[in-house]
């Protein structure tokens, strides 16, 4: 008789590599634990975010390692306070033989609550892997004091 | 030795800055995401000719108190991580670049190529 622990174990692989070659919505965390997550996952999918505002801007930090130039990314907005963020990330060494991946590398989104409104104009720069996107508030008020809890989709 | 930063998004079964290992002709490749991390804030060690090892900081820079932050989900602070390479490498010749957060470290492999040839049935090489 198969040993359940075995055929666990074994499910265990298959699900690993099903997810190396199609993805990580193939087969989510929960089957491989002890293994690394990959970057650019954040809680709900998408690339980790620090959002703070001033008087006049709504500031956003994503975490966008290895992004060749600003052309990979798109920022929409879908209502005053909302924010969508669209990146996509290259392989760096495309010819490459992978022995070990977990890296994020491909189409990545994240839709967000901004904590106040903001015009559709937006200046972004981006250093070190991390994308600066300063937003103009449509009604320039307070600074970090009045912000209010984001609800983050 | 590899540490946990505080606040990282991924997850409590994150253990370090994730990488990527890649054969490339004679050399292996190792890109490691490393994002916010300035190069002076960066260490890179070769352990033997099998294992690579990084430490390093990521500073918090932003002009709020972190407290303040409306959403907060980049990790700050110390980091390390150490890999095992699966082939020697040669450590005289290691090149290392760092530039959009990700760290790029060049590994030439230190084994010499024999040359196969291949006998058919018939015992003709080609």
């Amino acid at each position: 008789m198969t040993d359940p622990a075995k055929l666990v174990q074994r499910l265990t692989e298959q699900l690993d590599a099903l997810r190396d070659a199609f993805g990580e919505e193939f087969a989510p965390d929960r089957w491989r634990a002890e293994r690394p997550r990959r970057e650019g996952a954040a809680a709900g999918g998408g690339p980790p975010l620090d959002v703070y505002v001033t008087p006049d801007e709504v500031v956003v930090h994503a975490v966008l390692p290895g992004l060749p130039d600003l052309r990979h990314v798109r920022i929409s907005l879908t209502g005053p306070t909302e924010m969508l963020l669209e990146a996509f990330i290259p392989p760096r060494l495309p010819e490459g033989m992978y022995l070990q991946r977990e890296r994020f590398a491909g189409y990545c989104s994240r839709l967000v609550t901004l904590p106040a409104s903001v015009r559709p104009w937006a200046a972004a720069k981006y250093a070190d892997g991390i994308l600066e996107v300063r937003l103009q508030r449509a009604n320039p008020g307070s600074g970090y004091g009045g912000v209010a809890v984001l609800h983050v989709k | 030795m590899t540490k946990t930063n505080r606040g990282t998004p991924a997850g409590p079964d994150r253990v370090g800055p994730p990488v990527d290992l890649l054969r490339v002709g004679d050399r292996l490749t190792l890109l490691a995401s490393l994002p916010g991390v300035k190069a002076s804030d960066l260490r890179v060690y070769l352990v033997g000719d099998r294992q690579i090892s990084l430490e390093g900081t990521v500073e918090y820079r932003h002009p709020v108190p972190r407290e303040g932050l409306a959403l907060s989900e980049r990790a700050y602070g110390p980091f390390s991580r150490s890999i095992q390479l699966p082939l020697p490498v040669d450590p005289g010749r290691v090149t290392v670049a760092f530039q959009d957060g990700v760290l790029t470290v060049d590994l030439p492999i230190r084994a010499q190529e024999v040359h196969l040839e291949w006998q058919t049935e018939g015992g003709a090489g080609r």
